[in-house]
């Protein structure tokens, strides 16, 4: 049985191998006939092309050809009614004329006569025997041919026509019998040089006998020899054997040859009225290009094919005669190969790994250099730039020493020195925010705050530099929808400051500076998208130093400029906050004509938005808005749009009045009036006055200004104001004072009196640890009319706060940095005591440590603001109002 | 059975007709395609003259040291190579200076196609044209041009107050005036076919190079017409007869060689005479020349009557094998580049027809670049019927026998409308003669004429170089005409004088070793022949010397008297061969060494004696 299955086995084997054997043959013997197939279609295709484009260069040449005789038919009929010359002169002459009346210049052509005795005669005279007269003594009329003398530098096209009667000089022996026209060979190129082969063609023009018309053999040709056609039929693989006999059957033949191991193509055609053949030769790769590279594809495809029909029959056999073996070796096999590809992916990881850490080592170096070249570039110009004021403080410290007596010059000296060191401590203090945000230690210390708020608190501290240099300052709200969001105030109030105060400092006086804040669409419900722009019609920037302004110490070079101090790094140190932020800063500019300012920056809303039901809950569902801008009056309806209070406006007093009277008149009173301070015809004081005089309405009015309304807020409130919003309309400020007229606790005498922000008769408690700050600090306040005691810890300004009574001091002063207990230490203490101001009494951080991050600490301690040292009384008053307003506002609202 | 006899018969004819073919295949090998004994290809070469061996033909042999030449001197006709072709004897190179396109198409086949090589491009196509047949063969081609023209002697005419005439007028006044002096205007060697045909050509230039004379030659020479047009033609025999007259061309002119023509120009007895560019050279000595064109009416139609110092072609048999085809190919490109022509010309006073080959011109052809530059150069008219007619027709005008110009057109008419009548056998050979040289016996061929020729002038001995037999002479009938071409032209001198045996020591070591002469040895095929004795010749670096000279096997005797035969040209070598060993009397054979052999042939009715192994030749070279 094992024997007969054995066999069976064997059998099968044998059989499977003839049947692959015969399949192989098939294909074998099926691609070779395609191939052959195929190689004869491609041969007729190019032979046909080739006869349709030799057809048509043929009719080409043969009517350019046939053109020259009319002209030389032309030139014959002018020479045989012209009179007899006189000399041979007389025939140079008129042959001259003839070429310029036939304009053969521009053909490139040329006029010979022939006398009887065969010399030629042209423009310029005599010739001598012409070299090509044996071949016009056959008798014929006419001949044409290709002519080579040793009087023209080119071959030309013979055109030659005999004269019905010899034309004779007078008097002389001498007749001219032919006349002919000359055109050089070169130009009739264009008739031949096919394009369809890119130039690539010979061209040959043969006699019927098959050789060479012309003595054209030192060029570049194929076929060198003088019988072309002769050297044509010898050529391998050459299909027409006797290539003349051919032609008398048809007058035109492709076919292909091979010669020194290149396919070649060539169509042979007569041009039969000049006895002539034109043999166009082609490398075969330019014949029927497109066709043979599709051929080429598809027979590589099928090879292709074949190929992998024999590889899969290789495989099944294979893997019949293999079988259980072959399965384990295939598995093994498997294996190797997995583990392969496997140390392979290793290999790979690993040498992706090294080519990372070379990139990374690359980028650190670089990053390294380029720190190293910053470093140098810093400390060079940081050098320069804290020389540049210390230099005026020392060089005036020393005028002071020597001018102590004149009270004048001390005071210009002094005021010198003064600006100088505010100089120099804007520097220090800008070099150290940069140093820190560029080692990277500055965090965003982000919290739930009111855009508004920061808007205002902006507007104090710019509004009195804009008044000093005469600005005019609009700060415009267009469309805020999310005043509460998260964000770093203290960096972002940095950054709008900084933008605000170069706008006041490169802007000439008396100019225009606009700061809008506005909300562009929401993207997402948790984003609120900010753009604040400030804008101004100052000095403005070059292009060039546009592309640099973010760079640190930059300033640019101009005479107007250079007058106005600057570090050259609030640019930066904006850019730099920004970046931290997500945020984007561009600028728009134009010398002489200002600058804009654009900050984007996306904030997420905060969760506690402001409680807009407030105004359902507290009655007020219609408010009447008065300004000349209807604008403003838009902007304001917009901003109301979700409080569900209804917003009328007009655009004048007494309309208001009217609208105030017809809401009465129909049960619908408003429940607030805004009025605009100034507006055309009556002033929003004037119309307040006429609502309290002519309706009985109790209905809150406030005026709404971009004024200082100081000056006149007795005769506002006397007319019946209640209370003064600033400019622009936000919903906060707007919900605050209503809340305040509300509740009414309008107290305008304390209100006036904390909004100067004077510190006049005010008692105060520093802590400085510093015995000569201490006396400057005590000085200072004392020009003020404040009164100050001073501790040297902050240990004893707890000890003094704890021991006084409430109301003796307004103010504490604490300094930070001191011995036994630092300044926060000691808030924190203040805060935490027993005392019954612990909460309320303001603690201002008066502190050398003035980087952001200070002032954060300070705030976390519980202080209410922060002034850096050395102090500056401007500021310090200004943040002194700021605090006790907004102390009085809390106080208020509680 | 019957398939065993039928493969015997097969295998029976092949032998057969392999034998055959042996027969005849040895002799023709013999002219092309073999090998030498050591080993080197044997190139058979015809010299249409025997100038050219010693400088040309010397110029192949240095140039192509692994080819053994077989050079023989040719009758200058291309009869004789159809005479050649139709015994299927044509050489490998055939060389001739008397052609004409229409002669030679007959045959054209059984040479060599040209028109696809190398060799065509040096050429320009104005010439090439006159060698292309209407199917594109080229077959031949021209070495350089000879210029052949009026030798003045202008010291001659200055003497006597008279300048070198410019046009027609002037030169029939200038031979009034000679003639009034008494020095004879023109003389020529009238006898010669050529000098006829050139000066009827000649005088007329204008006239056969106007338009009608063009068309007509064209007409002629693609055989449309068999006669003289009236209107070109008649003014050519009027201006002939004038010239018969007033340049006193008289009967004993017909009988005048060119050694005469010499004497007299030289003895300052003529002021004119006809002759080439390559030949006016020797004149350059006898005071100052000037090669003139043949005149015209105005200056402007002066021509210089010109045609090939002579044509190549190659057998085709050649391209049996690509190596032998490369080879002859190369032999051909040798005779045709500068280095050939120079070797023709002696690189003097010829123009080229090749390209980028520059020819000296010698102050004797000063006049020759006026014309040369406005291409009046006449190409004569060379057809073997023009030679011919024009030679019976001039002898006859100058005769007497055509007593004016009418008469000589009609007669010349006659002549060229009478078709050829065929030769009838005059004689019949019995046997083939080998031409190829055997270092042990020599040249069977040369063996024979030479021995024919001694018992015809029945002297002890003769010596005669072997080139001047025209290659193997086959069995059969020959007509009188053929029989002329089995030996080399009319120059031959046979000069018979009395020499002792060591008197013959001498004069072959002379003839064997003496450079640069007509009749000097370049190689084996240019041997002298002994005939009525044999030689033992040292070959050593192509140096030739006599070992021994025998009779009948016996060394000669030193002090034997002997009646000696010498074959060559007397004034450019045997004559100071003679002399050197002390001759100088001699008796000059009036018949001609081509007519002995022909009279002995077709009159005699014998047959050619029998060869002799007349020469070992032992070589040192390896």
């Amino acid at each position: 049985m094992n024997c007969l299955k054995a066999m069976g086995k064997k059998r099968n084997i044998i059989y499977f191998f003839i049947s692959v054997a015969g399949l192989s043959l098939f294909l074998l013997v099926g691609g070779i006939y395609f191939k052959g197939y195929l190689d004869q279609q491609i041969f007729i295709e190019r032979a046909t092309q080739l006869n349709e484009i030799t057809a048509q260069v043929r009719e080409n040449l043969n009517n350019a050809l046939d053109s020259h005789w009319n002209y030389l038919e032309a030139a014959v009929n002018l020479l045989e009614g012209w009179d007899e010359p006189g000399s041979e002169d007389d025939v140079t002459d008129y042959i001259d004329d003839l070429e310029e009346i036939l304009e053969m210049d521009h053909y490139n052509s040329m006029l010979m006569l022939l006398d009887s005795q065969g010399n030629c005669y042209d423009d310029s005279g005599r010739h001598g025997v012409w070299t090509d007269i044996d071949q016009i003594s056959g008798g014929e009329d006419r001949y044409a041919f290709i002519s080579r003398t040793d009087i023209y530098e080119n071959s030309h096209w013979a055109f030659v026509e005999k004269f019905q009667q010899p034309l004779r000089i007078k008097d002389s022996d001498i007749s001219f019998t032919h006349a002919v026209l000359l055109k050089d060979i070169y130009t009739l190129t264009q008739y031949y040089d096919s394009g369809a082969y890119s130039s690539k063609n010979e061209t040959y023009i043969l006699k019927s006998n098959g050789t060479r018309m012309h003595d054209d053999i030192t060029s570049n040709k194929t076929i060198q020899a003088y019988n072309v056609l002769k050297v044509l039929e010898d050529m391998e693989g050459q299909k027409i054997p006797d290539i003349k006999a051919a032609m008398e059957e048809t007058n035109i033949i492709s076919t292909n040859f091979w010669y020194e191991g290149m396919e070649y193509y060539y169509c042979l055609t007569s041009l039969e009225k000049y006895d002539t053949l034109l043999l166009f030769l082609i490398p075969a790769e330019y014949v029927a290009s497109g066709t043979v590279d599709m051929v080429g594809a598809v027979v590589r495809m099928v090879l292709f094919l074949a190929a992998f029909l024999i590889v899969l029959l290789i495989l099944v056999i294979v893997s019949v005669t293999r079988q259980q073996s072959s399965i384990r070796l295939f598995r093994q096999e498997q294996e190797n190969l997995h583990r392969q590809e496997q140390m392979n992916v290793q290999l790979e990881e690993s040498n992706a790994m090294l080519a990372r850490s070379k990139e990374t080592a690359e980028q650190a170096f670089q990053i390294a250099e380029e720190a190293n070249r910053a470093k140098s570039s810093f400390l060079s110009n940081m050098s320069h730039d804290i020389r540049t004021p210390m230099n005026a403080i020392v060089g005036f410290a020393t005028l002071l020493t020597k001018d102590a007596e004149d009270p004048d010059k001390v005071r210009e000296y002094t005021k010198k020195i003064t600006a100088s060191s505010q100089h120099l401590l804007g520097l220090i203090n800008d070099i150290l925010d940069i140093s820190k945000i560029e080692a990277g230690k500055t965090t965003l210390n982000l919290s739930d705050e009111n855009i508004v708020d920061l808007m205002e608190g902006i507007d104090v501290i710019i509004r009195p530099q804009m008044k000093a240099k005469n600005h005019t300052f609009e700060v415009r709200n267009q469309g805020l929808k999310h005043e509460q969001v998260i964000m770093d105030k203290i960096r972002l109030n940095q950054i709008l400051l900084n933008l605000l105060s170069n706008a006041v400092k490169y802007t000439q006086e008396g100019g225009h500076i606009t700061f809008t804040v506005q909300e562009l669409p929401q993207y997402t419900n948790q984003l609120a998208r900010f753009q604040f722009i400030v804008s101004d019609n100052g000095y403005g920037m070059s292009k060039e130093y546009q592309k640099k302004i973010f760079q640190a110490f930059t300033r640019e070079e101009d005479s107007v400029t250079n007058k106005i101090q600057g570090t050259g790094l609030g640019m930066s140190i904006t850019k730099s906050l920004l970046d931290l932020m997500g945020g984007t800063i561009t600028v728009e500019s134009e010398k002489d004509k200002g600058s804009t300012f654009t900050v984007n920056l996306d904030l997420h809303v905060s969760e506690h938005e402001i409680d807009q039901d407030y105004w359902r809950k507290n009655g007020i569902t219609r408010m009447l808005v008065v300004d000349d801008e209807e604008v403003i009056c838009q902007n304001i309806q917009l901003t109301m749009e979700e409080t569900g209070v209804t917003v009328d406006y007009v655009l004048n007093g007494k309309s208001a009045i009217e609208m105030v009277k017809q809401s009465e008149t129909d049960k619908t009173p408003y429940q607030v009036v805004l009025l605009d301070w100034k507006m055309p015809g009556l002033s929003g004081v004037e119309t307040a006055k006429c609502i309290r005089k002519e309706t009985t309405s109790k209905v809150p009015v406030l005026v709404l200004t971009s004024y200082d309304w100081l000056e006149i807020e007795e005769e506002a409130r006397e007319a019946g104001v209640d209370a003064f919003i600033s400019k622009p309309f936000f919903l906060t400020s707007f919900r605050q004072k209503v809340e305040g007229i509300l509740s009414r606790d309008l107290q305008a005498g304390g209100s006036l009196q904390d909004a100067e922000g004077d510190l006049h008769n005010m008692h105060i408690l520093a802590a400085e640890d510093n015995e000569i700050n201490a006396e400057i600090l005590q000085e200072l306040l004392g020009m003020e009319g404040a009164f100050c005691d001073i501790c040297e810890n902050g240990q004893l300004v707890v000890e003094a706060f704890e021991k006084s009574e409430p109301g003796q001091y307004q103010l504490i002063l604490m300094d930070v940095q001191m011995p036994v207990m630092n300044g926060y230490e000691a808030t924190k203490a203040i805060r935490a005591s027993n005392h019954s101001m612990a909460g309320t009494i303001p603690v201002i951080a008066m502190t050398a440590n003035a980087f952001a991050d200070d002032i954060r600490d300070a705030l976390e301690s519980g202080m209410n603001a922060h002034i850096a040292k050395p102090i500056d009384m401007t500021v310090l008053k200004q943040t002194v109002k700021g605090v006790m307003e907004a102390q009085k506002d809390k106080e208020e609202n509680i | 059975m019957e398939k065993r006899k039928y493969v015997f018969s097969l295998v029976l004819t092949a032998a057969l007709l392999s034998f055959l073919w042996g027969c005849g295949g040895e002799r023709k090998g013999s002219e092309s395609g073999q090998r030498t004994a050591d080993g080197k290809e044997k190139v058979t070469v015809a010299l249409w003259g025997d100038q050219l061996t010693e400088g040309y033909g010397k110029y192949l042999q240095e140039t192509f040291p692994e080819v053994e030449f077989e050079f023989y001197a040719a009758t200058n006709s291309t009869d004789f190579y159809r005479f050649k072709e139709e015994r299927g004897e044509l050489p490998d190179i055939l060389t001739v200076r008397r052609f004409s396109l229409n002669d030679v198409a007959s045959w054209k086949d059984s040479l060599m196609d040209l028109s696809d090589t190398d060799l065509v491009n040096r050429f320009h196509q104005s010439y090439l044209r006159s060698y292309t047949y209407s199917d594109g063969t080229v077959n031949w081609l021209p070495t350089c041009a000879e210029i052949d023209s009026i030798l003045i002697n202008k010291d001659l005419l200055e003497e006597n107050g008279m300048e070198i005439p410019l046009n027609y007028q002037e030169f029939t006044d200038t031979c009034a005036a000679l003639k009034e002096l008494g020095i004879r205007p023109f003389l020529s060697n009238f006898g010669a076919d050529y000098t006829c045909m050139e000066i009827l050509q000649g005088l007329s230039v204008s006239e056969l190079t106007s338009q009608e004379g063009r068309e007509w030659r064209q007409q002629y020479e693609s055989g449309q017409t068999e006669e003289l047009s009236e209107e070109v033609w008649m003014p050519v025999f009027e201006r002939m007869q004038d010239f018969i007259e007033y340049a006193g061309i008289t009967e004993e002119d017909l009988e005048g060689d060119t050694a005469q023509v010499y004497e007299a120009y030289k003895n300052r007895e003529v002021a004119m005479i006809r002759t080439t560019s390559n030949e006016s050279v020797k004149y350059e000595a006898l005071g100052e020349s000037v090669l003139m064109p043949y005149y015209g009416e105005r200056e402007e139609n002066n021509w210089y009557l010109t045609y090939p110092a002579f044509q190549v072609a190659a057998n085709v048999n050649a391209e049996e094998s690509p190596e032998r085809k490369e080879l002859i190919l190369r032999i051909m490109t040798a005779m045709l580049n500068e280095d050939g022509l120079h070797h023709i010309t002696n690189g003097e006073n010829m123009i080229a027809y090749s390209k980028d080959v520059t020819l000296d011109i010698s102050p004797l052809l000063s006049y020759l670049p006026a014309c040369s530059e406005d291409n009046r150069l006449y190409i004569r008219l060379a057809s073997s019927d023009m030679f011919s007619i024009s030679q019976k027709v001039v002898q006859g005008m100058i005769t007497g026998k055509y007593p004016d110009a009418r008469s000589a057109f009609e007669a010349f008419n006659e002549e060229m409308k009478t078709d050829n009548v065929k030769e009838s056998a005059a004689a019949h050979i019995d046997r083939d003669y080998s031409y190829g040289f055997n270092p042990h016996g020599g040249s069977q061929a040369a063996s024979a004429i030479m021995n024919t020729l001694r018992e015809e002038l029945e002297t002890d001995l003769l010596v005669g170089q072997a080139c001047n037999v025209a290659g193997n002479i086959c069995a059969g009938d020959y007509t009188e005409t053929e029989l002329r071409f089995l030996t080399m032209g009319e120059s031959m001198d046979i000069l018979l004088c009395h020499m002792t045996g060591e008197q013959l020591y001498q004069y072959m070591d002379y003839v064997l070793t003496v450079p640069g002469r007509t009749g000097s040895v370049i190689n084996d095929s240019t041997l002298y022949v002994s005939s009525g004795f044999e030689m033992e010749i040292q070959k050593t670096d192509n140096v030739y010397q006599v070992n021994k000279l025998t009779v009948s096997g016996k060394e000669i005797e030193k002090d034997g008297r002997y009646f000696v035969a010498v074959l060559g040209n007397e004034a450019m070598m045997h004559k100071e061969a003679l002399a050197s060993v002390g001759i100088t009397e001699y008796e000059r054979v009036e018949a001609q060494f081509k007519q002995i052999i022909v009279d002995r042939l077709a009159k005699e009715g014998k047959q050619l004696a029998s060869p002799t192994d007349y020469i070992t030749l032992k070589s040192n070279t390896p």
